[in-house]
């Protein structure tokens, strides 16, 4: 008889704990899944419009970069890190011309959405990202060879 | 329970004239407590549902937001979108309460904007919420509403899984901002799924490896019983599955494919070169060294990873094949694979002889040789014991023919299960192996069947392939987008038909003969790898085509895959630019007239529009595009005029930056000026050749 009173107890507390299921993992992840597929999508685009002048980890070395005069710039450990994002997106749409800087890089904003320029921002971070995490880790490396504090 | 000793056995002999025992009374309390407090949850449920807590906490961050129309008020009736022509009714908004509000782009699940710029693609209230990410549409309780319930065949997309819906309405394979589905699609080609499934989209069945009736004249047993045995072991990315085949099972489907031997009607391996001197050759392997840089076979054939990939890599294609079936596939390779891709290059006997003996001499691995040897030392015993009958199952049984044609058998039925459908396949009717232990979903069951395509049981015979976990994730999105297509969606699924359509006539035999299709488009068929050639009459002139042809010259300087040489006699060249200037010219191009001061202005702009960026022209400029030194020679200016206010049209990769027809007409007419006066080209036929 206890027994079926404590069910009934359990019973009575599914019941009111029912406001607040369990939540799927998905529901939390889906921001982040429209991030990842944004950065994806950034990925391509920076392949396809951006790499042969900035190169692939954005280091403004592309595979023409070397003809180019003054060179593309370095996005990943230049001074593109001090932009906003906004401010990358406005070099991105107006090229040298529309932003008044030096160099070729021609205007992109008839030609990416500013969907897409956004992807390329986050490329553009994701590569930022990864230069800081490269130069840490070759500090690091580096670190050992460096004086060694005496005896 | 030593209070209360008699169990629910004993109670039902209880003497009725007894006091109601004290457990009894306790029971019926809690009964009573339960029922009340069961009733009155529910009555609250209805009153306040568990949704309208999100729409409370949406209006409050509203409020803090400052947004005006926040009111406060919580909604009686469920949020809704109905849909009638989709026979979508969703319910999603219930939690999802941010979704259309900007002002909540922080805010935590469910209350956040959606993300991406999907709401300004598809209109809420014309599509819906479900069509795209699947679940419950009608559900307003979790996890009722994201389908992961029992029965429920179409539970949400989660995560990068929602690029799955993107192919109900869009072509799977160029559908923008959906990365994963595109690149599953693709994999699922260079796989050759559909050589044992039926799918949508799918290339040739029978047409993706070369035809098994010639394979024992062209390759050795010992190299057939060594890649039937592990293809991995002979080609670093082979194409072809790995079967899992036996020592026996290969030795007898060898056995049955050396029953054709003869058919090719190849000359006896190595019978070509005999009487050739060392000196000879020597010359020979050269000259073939020279031929395979002019031709640009590097255009589509890797060698050990680097260079093009439409062909397959020929890292190692001297161990596969003698000189004589290389010279031989060369001379007519539709022979040997109907319907390949590769164009039939006008060599010569002696160069075809020459580029196979260098490729059989230049193109293979020391370290395999010892290992073919081996194989081949026991090829004789194996065989002798094998059963070409046994074979012939073998091959006609696992699919072997949904990738290769043997003579004399009709085109195969698939194999495996018909996939046409699958991302909507019931549940119930996966066979999911004894002992599952995980969710009982499509998502899970596919994962598992794409990781290890055997586990399921003995009997499977799907093959497994080499497949790295971004690619797994790729083709699981692709494999579960096969849906029907939404209905009443205004964007079907484009019929892509299995091979390119040629043109009728003289000029388009030539013109499947040198397969250009495999990377240009005509009149809207073939590849995008190379310029659309639907308006090449107008886009370039004619004597700078005619050489071109004969003589293809560097205009890309960045490009892997190049135009080959395809060493055309005089009259097939001049035969397809007549054709081209003919049946591919484009009526209504603006006139451009030669006047310098036009020109001038022109000038003036490219170097305004950072054209020098991508372009070269003289000294300086970007190497992405095309150099435009010799345009004045190159293009026609109606064309350059025109293709100039749209780039994309012709599907170029290049930024739209010419802002009128106007200034198109001046840089145009600056670029018709400029040409190179020396005999040659530039870069000349020998300029960046093969590794």
């Amino acid at each position: 008889m206890k027994a079926f009173a404590i069910a009934v107890a359990a019973l009575l507390a599914t019941g009111c704990g029912g406001e607040e299921p369990p939540r799927p993992a998905a529901a939390s992840t889906t921001g982040s899944a429209a991030g990842a597929i944004g950065a994806a999508e950034g990925a391509v685009l920076y392949g396809r419009w951006c790499a042969a002048c900035h190169g692939a980890t954005g280091h403004g070395d592309g595979i023409t970069a070397s003809r180019l005069d003054p060179a593309p710039a370095d996005l990943a450990s230049g001074a593109a890190r001090g932009l906003t994002d906004a401010g990358i997106d406005a070099v991105v749409a107006g090229g040298a011309r529309g932003t008044g800087r030096a160099g070729v890089m021609p205007a992109f904003g008839n030609t990416l959405s500013p969907w897409k320029r956004r992807d390329l921002v986050t490329h553009v971070r994701t590569l930022q990202r990864a230069a800081a995490a490269a130069a840490a880790a070759a500090a690091a490396a580096a670190a050992p060879e460096g004086p060694v504090a005496p005896d | 329970m030593s209070g209360d000793d008699r169990t629910g056995d004993a109670g039902t002999s209880v003497d009725p004239v007894a006091p109601v025992s004290v457990g009894r009374r306790v029971l019926f309390l809690v009964s009573s407590a339960a029922l009340a407090a069961v009733t009155g949850a529910t009555v609250l449920d209805e009153v306040r549902p568990a949704w309208s807590g999100h729409w409370l906490d949406a209006q409050e961050r509203l409020a803090v937001a400052g947004v005006e129309d926040a009111e406060g008020a919580v909604p009686v009736r469920v949020p809704q979108l109905h849909v009638p022509a989709l026979g979508v009714v969703d319910r999603c908004g219930a939690c999802h309460a941010g979704t259309d509000r900007p002002e909540l782009a922080g805010a935590p699940a469910p209350l956040a904007t959606h993300p991406g710029p999907m709401l300004e693609l598809h209109d809420p209230e014309k599509v819906g919420c479900t069509p795209c990410h699947d679940g419950q549409g009608r559900a307003t309780r979790l996890p009722d509403a994201h389908g992961s319930v029992a029965h429920w065949e179409s539970p949400l997309l989660a995560g990068r899984l929602v690029q799955a819906g993107c192919g109900r309405c869009h072509d799977r394979a160029t559908v923008a901002r959906a990365p994963d589905l595109r690149r599953g699609v693709a994999l699922m080609d260079r796989l050759a799924c559909f050589g044992c499934h039926e799918m949508p989209g799918a290339g040739v069945r029978g047409r993706v490896g070369p035809e098994l009736t010639y394979a024992a004249d062209r390759a050795s047993p010992a190299w057939l019983l060594a890649w039937l045995r592990r293809p991995a072991d002979l080609l670093a990315t082979p194409r072809m599955a790995d079967f899992g085949f036996s020592e026996r099972d290969a030795a007898d489907i060898v056995a049955y494919l050396l029953s054709f031997r003869g058919r090719a009607g190849l000359p006896e391996a190595g019978g070509a070169l005999e009487s050739a001197s060392d000196a000879a050759l020597d010359r020979m392997y050269e000259a073939g060294g020279k031929t395979w840089r002019t031709a640009r076979c590097v255009s589509c054939h890797a060698i050990a990873g680097t260079g093009g990939t439409l062909g397959p890599d020929h890292g190692r294609i001297g161990e596969k094949l003698s000189v004589e079936a290389i010279a031989a596939w060369i001379a007519d390779p539709e022979r040997f694979l109907p319907g390949t891709r590769m164009p039939r290059f006008r060599l010569p006997e002696g160069e075809r002889l020459a580029l196979a003996y260098h490729m059989s001499e230049e193109m293979k691995d020391p370290a395999a040789a010892e290992r073919l040897a081996e194989v081949a030392s026991r090829a004789d015993s194996l065989l002798s014991s094998a059963d070409a009958a046994r074979g012939r199952t073998l091959v006609h049984s696992l699919g072997c023919l949904g990738c290769h044609a043997v003579a004399g058998v009709p085109d195969a039925r698939p194999v495996g299960p018909d996939l046409t459908r699958f991302g909507e396949k019931e549940v119930g009717r996966l066979p999911f192996k004894a002992g599952w232990d995980g969710p009982r979903t499509r998502e899970a069951w596919t994962r598992a069947k794409l990781e290890s395509p055997r586990s399921g049981g003995e009997t499977l015979i799907m093959p497994t392939s080499p497949i790295a976990k971004q690619d797994l994730d790729a083709l699981l999105v692709a494999v579960l987008s096969l849906t029907a297509p939404a209905p009443a969606s205004a964007q079907a699924d484009p019929p892509r038909p299995a091979g390119p359509a040629y043109p009728p006539g003289p000029a388009g035999a030539l013109v499947r003969d040198l397969k250009c299709l495999t990377c240009h488009a005509l009149g809207g068929s073939g590849g995008t790898l190379a310029p659309d050639l639907t308006a090449e009459g107008s886009r370039v002139q004619p004597r700078w085509l005619f050489d071109f042809l004969r003589e293809p010259y560097e205009i890309r300087p960045l490009l892997v895959e190049r135009m080959p040489r395809f060493f055309l006699p005089d009259a097939e060249a001049e035969l397809l630019t007549t054709w081209l200037g003919v049946a591919y010219a484009r009526d209504g191009l603006p006139e451009v007239p030669a006047d310098p001061a036009e020109a001038a202005r022109g000038e003036t702009l490219f170097e305004d529009l950072r054209c020098r960026g991508c372009h070269i022209l003289g000294e300086r400029g970007g190497a992405v595009g095309p150099n435009l030194s010799d345009t004045g020679r190159r293009l026609d200016p109606r064309w350059t005029a025109w293709q100039l206010t749209d780039p994309a049209r012709a599907g170029a990769v290049e930024p739209r930056i010419v802002g009128s027809a106007e200034d198109a007409r001046s840089l145009a007419a600056f670029l018709a000026t400029r040409r190179v006066e020396t005999a040659a080209p530039p870069g000349g036929p020998e300029a960046g050749g093969a590794p």
